[in-house]
Parts: structure tokens; C-alpha cells; sequence
């Protein structure tokens, strides 16, 4: 176990310093940054000096050296644009971010998972038509486009809910329903096909054959063998909702990291986004490998076959 | 009819129950603004965006401000003169004080300019005032500014520079003393949350008329569609922003729509220092011939901008020429001027440009190259990424041809674009003496109607040199509810609140 872990441990660390690498090298090769901090008549020395505070006038593989020392205690440089630590203004918004992720994931949980039972058990037929319809909807339907409709007609037109910006928990409740129409809808066809799958295996058939209630079979039996792949799809559905919210705090003015991200590429906030990548991918990486150390606890035969 | 006790007693409730609603909403007005960009922080030295400015004028003040036509208006400085070419001698108001109670002295405007000046703070409006040499505080309401060079546009570029408390700075230190910030403005701050929302209340011992409204907040709302639906649901009373699309359906439902023209000037940039036809005026001059403005101004724009009549501002810049008047829109002529130039068969030229950095600047590079193909002028269109385009820019390799608003905010002085063209200037635009010349002339003038002629001159000698294809003056587009009156609409792209009234 404890060989598993470590493997696990350590190549989660690649790839955060693969994060690491990437990011610094996309940000170096988008473009001057230089340009964006001096003033609009600034003279050649101006620039120059400001070059050489922001290191920029070293090797590139020297800065990268130095960034990724830096990076390793947690100091990613100053945020020029707001003018205070990298790091500091991204953990500020993280929770934010967070909340939006934990709504959207429970909302897709709590709605695609009864409704992925429900066209299992009517396979065919009107049920299961129209919630596998909404999945194709809800998978190809474009983030930008339901966060607008659902704005206007929740908050315009019935005015029921806020249309945006930050606050309590009826400001959650839109863009977390937008943030979640893709996770809702893959758990709803992963339910759907794990029960499916699950319900023609020979122990449901004895269960039957037993005599216990219709229920059991279905929750006790069938759904918890399922569940193994809900549950790896919502650690995977993660790292697509961290995505989602770049679009949908856009959306909703909604001041996370995803909004965060998209002002500090628009304003050349070197700093910001870098540390923005690679924080959101260390948390993406870190659920992951929690995920995985949890099958392996839960499930002996996955840490001896890794 | 008799009516029963108890429907009197009911009666008596709602009656009672109305007036206290109506009493507190007498008691607190307020206006929430939806704004595309807020500011990044909340000390005023250090974003130079209009939408910051525009926040910052409700809670600090300059010790002047811009008026109509680029015209300098008292703040918190109640006149000035140039004592001689070197030296201004400025008096100050008296018996303003800042939010936190002390008094506004000379203390504060040599403590604000000083430190703008010192390189330490890296404060991006130094180069405005970077001519200043001394500032002297002879007595509390007086200072007096002493320059390296003449320095006649000094008061001007001075209404970017807010006055900060100097005691403050001393006790609090250079990291704390604007947390919260403390100004001398109308508006007094209460509450910010970062890229979120800034919410300010009126100050009550305001030195000049004070607002009539209790508290002003502003919403970040970076999305069109986000500020569109924020003011349709009531949640906001004023967007920034509108595209020209939503007016008519704004218009329809009732909301007050204001179009103001503001301090940038879009044109095509046609630079004359990397060789080829450019160097060419005739050539310059018959791309100004072969661009229809005025059907773009129209059909892009549902003409909301203004048409530049051949310089580089509106009626609203300082140094606009009233005789001076916009290229017509002539194929026939442009041709002519091309085959004179040695052109008859037209040429190739390079354009680079970003996308979504003006207003509609994809359809407008299509629609223009597309006019210049009409003449025979073939533009290779390159866009650019932005930050690349900045770089190039910056390095003064783009182009020859490239995309550009010119920004004369928040001087509204024409000084400020034409000082990119002068041959020193970084951008490599064009070198011509005749230009800086008239440039430096007008600089060193101190009394504004001398100034002005000046300008006008220069401005007559640019049309002609035609460096640009002048195209329009950007239009911002505000909406606001019908309850919401008298908000003054600057061309610098910042708001008045202090006559700010909602209506029931």
C-alpha cells in the first residue's frame, strides 16, 4: 500500500510540475508583458529598467529555474495589475470557485443519478426517452447561451433570482445550475448504462429469485455497483466544472478564479495566471490521487494490479 | 354605506403602513451602476482605465477639472497663474476637509505630486506632469509649481492627479493610508469586494453642492449580456456599454438611452517610416478619398459615433478646427491622386491588427479594406494576438498599416495624440520636422487662446499630411432607468452623480 502510494504521490507531483513548465512557457510565448506595465509614452530606457526589475531580460531557462524555486514556497511574484502577492489573490477567490464547483456537483449528483435510475428502469419507453433527450442537451448545449436563458427567464422575466454577482445563496443558484448541465448529464447516461449492465448480471437475478423487495434489488444490489463509477466520474466531472467557471463566473460576474483568469489574460497579469493554472491544477490533482487512494483502500485488487 | 370598525382600523394600517414605505424610500436613494470594468485598486495613482477614473472622481478630486470643449475648470484649486514661464502660482479652495475630518492644505497637493514624481511609486501618470521640477508651499493655501521646460498644458494633465490626505501617509505608512480610502470627493467609500462591488455613501460635509442621492454602488458586470439583464430584472439603474443593437429594444421598454461621444478617435494608421507608397502624401490623401465614413458610421454603428472631420478629435477636444472638414468619400479622385503618385495600377500593403480591441474593429478592417480594393489599394490583412500587437506597436515595427483609436481623454486636449507623431516618439510613425516644430511652439504657450490657435494650426497642417485615413469619434452608450434623472455624462467617459436624482 504503502509502495502505491508513493508511486501515486510522485507522479502527481510530475504533474504539477509539467502544469508548472507549461504554463510558464504558453505565458512567455503569447507575448511581451512588458509593454502592458509601462506608461503610454514610456521612452526605451523606461522599458529596459522595467524589463530588468521583472527579470524579464534574463536566459529563459534561468527564469524558469528561478520561477519554479519561487513557485515551490508558495511565491509566485507580484500581481502587477492589482498590485499585491500572486498567490494571495487567487486564494482569495478559490473558496468562491469552490462553492460554485460543490452546488454544481452536488446539483448533478442530486438530480442525474435518481434520473439515470429512473431510465434504467424504463428502458424504452417515455422516461427514458425524454431524460436521455435532456442529456444530448444538456451535453451539447453551449455554457454561454443556458447561463443567458436561464437569466432571463429566472431573473428577468419571473425575477425570482438574482441575475448576478456575488452574494448569498439565491446568487449561487443560476450559475451553478449552468455549471452543472454537463456533469448532470453524464452521470444521468453513466447511471443509466451502469445499471443497465448491473441489472442482467446473474447476483440481481438470485436477488430476485430470493424473493426481496423489487427496492433492494434496485438500491442495495444494483445502484452501490454502480455507484463505483459515479463516484470516479464526479472526481473526473472536477476538473471540467473548474474549466466551466471560467465561462460561467464571466457569465454571472461572479468574482472567482475562473473571472480572475480571464481579467489577468485580457490585462497580461503574468503572474496571476500562472498561479491560477497551476493551483487549479494541483487541486485537480490532488482529488484525483485522493480518489485513487480511496479505491485502492476501498478495493484491494486496484493497488495490487497498479 | 356603513363601514365596519374594523375596516376602518384596517384602512388606518395601510394608510399608515404606505406613508412609512413612502418615508423610507425618501430616506434612501441610491443609484447602482453595472460597470464593465472596475477599478483594480483603490488608490487613484495607479489605473489609468477612463471606468476607474470614472470611480475615483466620486471619491477623490484633482485640483482642476476638464470642461466643456477641453476647458479648465477650478476643483480644488480656485485659480492659478504663470508667474513666469517657469512658475505657476496656484490658490487653493479653503475649508474643504477629507472624509476623515482634517483639512485640505498645500501639505497635500506637495505630497500627491511628489510622490506621483518619485520613481519609487512607478505611478503610470508621471510623464504628464514629469516637466515639474519643485513644488513650494509658501503658505497653507498656496503653492507654487516650478518647471524644468515651459510647460503650458501643466494645469491640464494636472486632472488626472487626485489629492491624497499627506498626514494620513505619515501616520499610516505607504501600504495602509488609503485602506479606506480617504478623499475630499462627494462620495464618501463604505465597502469594496474586489472585482465585485464598490459601494460608497454620500459625504455630508462636502465643500461644494452635495449629492442628492445616499449611496452610489458599482456592480463589475464585464459581460454586455450580464448588464443587459441586471438592468431589465431592476437589480441595477444604469449600465455602462450598451451595444448599438439593444437601443431601439431599450428605447422600446422605456429606459432612457444616452449616447456620449468620448475622447477616442478611431482611424487606420498609415505610417509614413517604413518605406513603400505611404511616403507618399497623394497616396495617404486618396486612401482618405477612397473610405466612405459616413456609410460606416451607419451601417456598423447605427451611427452611434461621430464622423471625424479630418483630425484627430470631435468638437469636444481642445485644438479642434471648426473650418476643417472630413475627406469626401471620392473613388474617382483617389484614383486620380494614384496614378499622380505613380500608382495608376494600384499596390500591396501590409495590415496588422488585433480583434477585439475597439468597437467592431473586424467588420470595420473588412468594410475598409474592401473600399481601398475598390481603388486598387490591396491590403494584406494580418491580424495580430493582442499582446503581440501591443509589442509591435511599442517596437515600432507594426504596421505600415494598422488599427487604432487615438485616446485624447481624459486631458480632452488634442496635445496627447499628436505627441505620438512626433519623430522621437517610440511609435514610429512619421518623422517630419515641419510637424514637431508646430508641435513645440504650441507646448511652450501658457495663455489657453494662444494655445488653441496653435493647435488649430497644427491640426490644418495634419489633415493635410493625412498620416491617418480619419474614420469616427467613439460614442459610448449608457442606459438608465426612466426613475434615474439628471446624471451627467462626461466625454472623458466618467460620471456626475452630484446632481443625481431618483424619481418616483
Amino acid at each position: 500500500m504503502l509502495r502505491y502510494v508513493l508511486t501515486r504521490g510522485l507522479r502527481a507531483a510530475g504533474v504539477v510540475l509539467g502544469v508548472l513548465v507549461g504554463a510558464f512557457i504558453l505565458l512567455r510565448l503569447s507575448g511581451d508583458p512588458v509593454t502592458l506595465f509601462v506608461a503610454e509614452a514610456a521612452s526605451a530606457e523606461q522599458i529596459a529598467s522595467v524589463r530588468h526589475q521583472l527579470g524579464l531580460d534574463r536566459a529563459v531557462h534561468v527564469q524558469l529555474a528561478y520561477f519554479i524555486r519561487r513557485a515551490v514556497v508558495g511565491d509566485f511574484g507580484r500581481s502587477l495589475r492589482l498590485n499585491a502577492p500572486a498567490i494571495e489573490v487567487v486564494v482569495e477567490r478559490l473558496p468562491r470557485t469552490f462553492a460554485l464547483a460543490a452546488v454544481a456537483i452536488l446539483l448533478a449528483a442530486g438530480i442525474g443519478v435518481p434520473l439515470g435510475v429512473l431510465s434504467a428502469l424504463y428502458r424504452g419507453r417515455l422516461p427514458e426517452r425524454a431524460a436521455m433527450g435532456a442529456a444530448a442537451v444538456g451535453l451539447s448545449i453551449p455554457t454561454f447561451w443556458l447561463g443567458m436563458m436561464l437569466v432571463i427567464i429566472f431573473a428577468v422575466q419571473l425575477r425570482l433570482l438574482p441575475t448576478s454577482g456575488l452574494g448569498g445563496f439565491p446568487h449561487l443558484i443560476l450559475p451553478a445550475l449552468t455549471l452543472s448541465a454537463y456533469p448532470v448529464a453524464a452521470i444521468m447516461r453513466l447511471v443509466r448504462s451502469g445499471m443497465l449492465e448491473v441489472l442482467g448480471l446473474e447476483f440481481v437475478r438470485t436477488a430476485r429469485a430470493k424473493g426481496l423487495p423489487e427496492r433492494t434489488v434496485i438500491f442495495r444490489h444494483t445502484l452501490r455497483n454502480a455507484a463505483i463509477s459515479v463516484v470516479t466520474l464526479l472526481g473526473l466531472q472536477f476538473s471540467t466544472l473548474m474549466g466551466g467557471a471560467i465561462i460561467t463566473e464571466t457569465v454571472f460576474a461572479w468574482p472567482g478564479v475562473g473571472l480572475l483568469l480571464v481579467q489577468s489574460i485580457f490585462g497580461r497579469d503574468y503572474a496571476v495566471v500562472q498561479t491560477a493554472l497551476v493551483l487549479l491544477a494541483f487541486c485537480v490533482v490532488l482529488v484525483n490521487t485522493g480518489l485513487d487512494l480511496l479505491y485502492a483502500w476501498l478495493d484491494p485488487r486496484i493497488r495490487v494490479t497498479a | 354605506m356603513k363601514v365596519s370598525r374594523v375596516g376602518v382600523h384596517w384602512v388606518m394600517v395601510g394608510v399608515a403602513t404606505l406613508v412609512l414605505f413612502g418615508a423610507t424610500l425618501a430616506d434612501a436613494s441610491s443609484v447602482t451602476v453595472g460597470i464593465n470594468v472596475l477599478p483594480r485598486t483603490l488608490d487613484p495613482t495607479f489605473d489609468t482605465s477612463a471606468q476607474a477614473q470614472g470611480v475615483y472622481r466620486t471619491m477623490y478630486e484633482p485640483l482642476i477639472t476638464i470642461g466643456e470643449g477641453g476647458a479648465v475648470k477650478p476643483a480644488l484649486a480656485q485659480s492659478w497663474k504663470d508667474i513666469d514661464p517657469l512658475t505657476w502660482r496656484i490658490t487653493l479652495r479653503k475649508g474643504v476637509r477629507f472624509h476623515n475630518g482634517q483639512e485640505f492644505t498645500s501639505a497635500d497637493v506637495k505630497f500627491t505630486l511628489e510622490r506621483v514624481l518619485d520613481a519609487k511609486t512607478k505611478a503610470p501618470w508621471k510623464p504628464r506632469i514629469t516637466l515639474v521640477e519643485k513644488i513650494e508651499t509658501p503658505d497653507p493655501f498656496t503653492v507654487v509649481i516650478k518647471t524644468s521646460q515651459p510647460f503650458g498644458t501643466l494645469m491640464k494633465n494636472l486632472a488626472v492627479i487626485y489629492i491624497l490626505p499627506a498626514k494620513l501617509w505619515q501616520t499610516k505608512g505607504e501600504e495602509k493610508f488609503l485602506d479606506p480610502p480617504v478623499g475630499t470627493g462627494p462620495f464618501k467609500f463604505v465597502q469594496w469586494t474586489k472585482e465585485s462591488v464598490i459601494q460608497l455613501a454620500r459625504n455630508d460635509s462636502y465643500w461644494g453642492k452635495k449629492p442628492q442621492i445616499d449611496s452610489l454602488v458599482f456592480k463589475h458586470m464585464p459581460e454586455a449580456s450580464t448588464r443587459l439583464a441586471a438592468l431589465e430584472a431592476g437589480e441595477v439603474d444604469l449600465i455602462y456599454e450598451v451595444p448599438p443593437e439593444q437601443v431601439e429594444r431599450l428605447k422600446g421598454k422605456g429606459y432612457q438611452v444616452s449616447p456620449v461621444p468620448i475622447g477616442f478617435s478611431q482611424v487606420v494608421q498609415l505610417k509614413t517610416t517604413m518605406g513603400g507608397p505611404l511616403t507618399d502624401k497623394r497616396v495617404r490623401q486618396a486612401m482618405n478619398y477612397a473610405v466612405d465614413k459616413d456609410a460606416i458610421v451607419k451601417s456598423l454603428f447605427l451611427s452611434y459615433a461621430m464622423k471625424l472631420e479630418g483630425q484627430l478629435a470631435g468638437p469636444d477636444g481642445f485644438g479642434y478646427g471648426p473650418g476643417l472638414k472630413a475627406y469626401p468619400y471620392d473613388p474617382a479622385k483617389a484614383k486620380e491622386l494614384l496614378r499622380e503618385a505613380g500608382y495608376p495600377q494600384g499596390f500591396d500593403v501590409v495590415w496588422e491588427t488585433a480583434i477585439g480591441q475597439y468597437p467592431k474593429d473586424r467588420e470595420l478592417v473588412e468594410v475598409v479594406a474592401a473600399q481601398l480594393a475598390e481603388v486598387g489599394i490591396r491590403a494584406k490583412v494580418n491580424v495580430l494576438e493582442r499582446a503581440a500587437r501591443t509589442a509591435k506597436v511599442y517596437a515600432g515595427t507594426v504596421g505600415p498599416v494598422f488599427t487604432i483609436a487615438w485616446q485624447y481623454l481624459p486631458a480632452m486636449d488634442l496635445e496627447l495624440p499628436y505627441s505620438f507623431h512626433l519623430s522621437d516618439s517610440i511609435w514610429n510613425l512619421m518623422k517630419e520636422p515641419e510637424f514637431d516644430r508646430l508641435f513645440v511652439e504650441q507646448r511652450r504657450l501658457t495663455t489657453e487662446g494662444e494655445r488653441l490657435a496653435a493647435l488649430r494650426k497644427l491640426s490644418a497642417w495634419f489633415r493635410d499630411y493625412a498620416p491617418e485615413i480619419f474614420l469616427y469619434q467613439i460614442v459610448a452608450i449608457y442606459a438608465t432607468k426612466p426613475q434615474v434623472e439628471r446624471v451627467g455624462f462626461r466625454p472623458d467617459l466618467t460620471l456626475d452623480f452630484t446632481e443625481a436624482n431618483v424619481r418616483r
